[in-house]
């Protein structure tokens, strides 16, 4: 009888430690109003906070702040929506060529799962076309524990993304492109972003 | 004589459960309910019994995309103590979940704390059953509640 019961709570310890559960019920965009993440690559720090829940474009969003410049980002069932807000300048003015939410993470996250999409679009300034593909792609490489300053987080989902934005005329060209690392971690949010050769890591966090 | 009465007692049922439930905890933000079925086997020893159960949890997520279900085996008592019945259940389950060709599976905890309503007629046993089910792994937990329709087959 107490082989039994001891082979019956071995079966159900072995059966605790996947933690899947874990990574289906956490939260991996925590935006709670007053939150704030410290991030340092060695030379260079990142303050990101979470300033209010709004509405943007139709959107229920986030505003936050990084280093002081305003973002507004939307969780919604299928992904996370960063907006964007590209503009053209001429002649002292600047014309929007792209003011859209677009998908930055599929949700849930998930090993393995990807996804893209690019975004074509013209508009005419001062007679000349201007011409606009923006491409965002991503791709969850799979999760790991980590170690930062903050602590040691486990079950974090390592998502790689792609961001090339080319914005084009007869006599303009603008090309910006990244490839960006990015470390998800349960009930903390972003704990590593490795972009641009610089990786910054959390080394404090509050109100999550 | 005594024998006789002791074998009177011992009766086993066997059946199907079929319940849908809502998640009241974890599951919440990606799934909107659940169904299930479950083939369970039931062994009466007086006014306790000894059950096993097994089947399917199929959950409907709010992204139409993702596709979470467990496959569970389950072993517990029931208590009746008239006109209710207490069951109690505790096993592993197989989670898997799935987004496009991405899948992500792997063992955990469950157990299931049900009160059921039974009546009996002749060899048939009907229950609607009200009850709560947790899925657990060492850092993590949901919950759900199911309101089952228990059918069996006395033997």
């Amino acid at each position: 009888m107490y082989y039994r019961v001891l082979l019956l709570l071995t079966i159900l310890l072995f059966s605790c430690r996947d933690n899947i559960v874990r990574r289906s019920t956490a939260d991996y965009y925590p935006d709670a109003v007053g939150a704030a993440w410290l991030y340092n690559s060695g030379s260079l720090e990142i303050f990101m906070q979470v300033e209010a829940e709004t509405t943007w474009a139709n959107y229920e969003a986030a505003l936050f702040t990084v280093n002081g410049e305003s973002y507004f980002r939307a969780k919604q069932a299928d992904g996370i929506y960063y907006y964007f807000d590209l503009r053209v300048p001429y002649g002292g003015y600047e014309y929007p060529i792209e003011t859209r939410y677009r998908k930055w993470i599929q949700l849930p996250l998930l090993a393995g799962s990807d996804w893209g999409d690019v975004m074509v679009d013209s508009i005419e300034v001062s007679g000349q076309r201007v011409r606009i593909e923006h491409r965002i792609a991503g791709r969850v490489v799979g999760f790991e524990d980590i170690d930062v300053p903050a602590g040691v987080f486990q079950d974090v989902y390592h998502v790689e993304i792609v961001n090339v934005c080319r914005i084009s005329s007869s006599i303009y060209t603008r090309l910006d492109s990244a490839f960006i690392h990015e470390y998800y971690a349960p009930d903390i949010g972003l704990a590593i972003v490795d972009s641009s050769g610089k990786r910054f890591q959390l080394t404090q966090h509050q109100g999550l | 004589m005594s024998v006789v009465l002791f074998l009177s007692l011992i009766s086993m049922t066997v059946g199907l459960e079929t319940g849908i439930g809502v998640p009241v905890s974890g599951l919440y933000g990606d799934v909107s309910s659940v169904q299930s079925l479950n083939l369970f086997f039931s062994r009466s020893l007086g006014v306790c019994s000894v059950e096993l159960a097994g089947g399917i949890q199929n959950y409907r997520a709010k992204y139409d995309q993702y596709s979470l279900e467990d496959y569970t085996f389950l072993a517990g008592l029931s208590y009746r103590a008239k006109p209710v019945e207490f069951i109690t259940r505790l096993g592993p389950s197989f989670l898997r979940r799935s987004l496009a060709d991405a899948e992500e599976k792997g063992w955990v905890m469950s157990y299931e704390l049900g009160l059921g309503l039974p009546a009996r007629f002749e060899k048939i046993e009907i229950a609607p059953v009200v009850s709560y089910r947790g899925l657990n792994d060492l850092s993590g937990s949901a919950g759900m509640m199911y309101l089952t329709l228990r059918l069996g087959y006395v033997l």
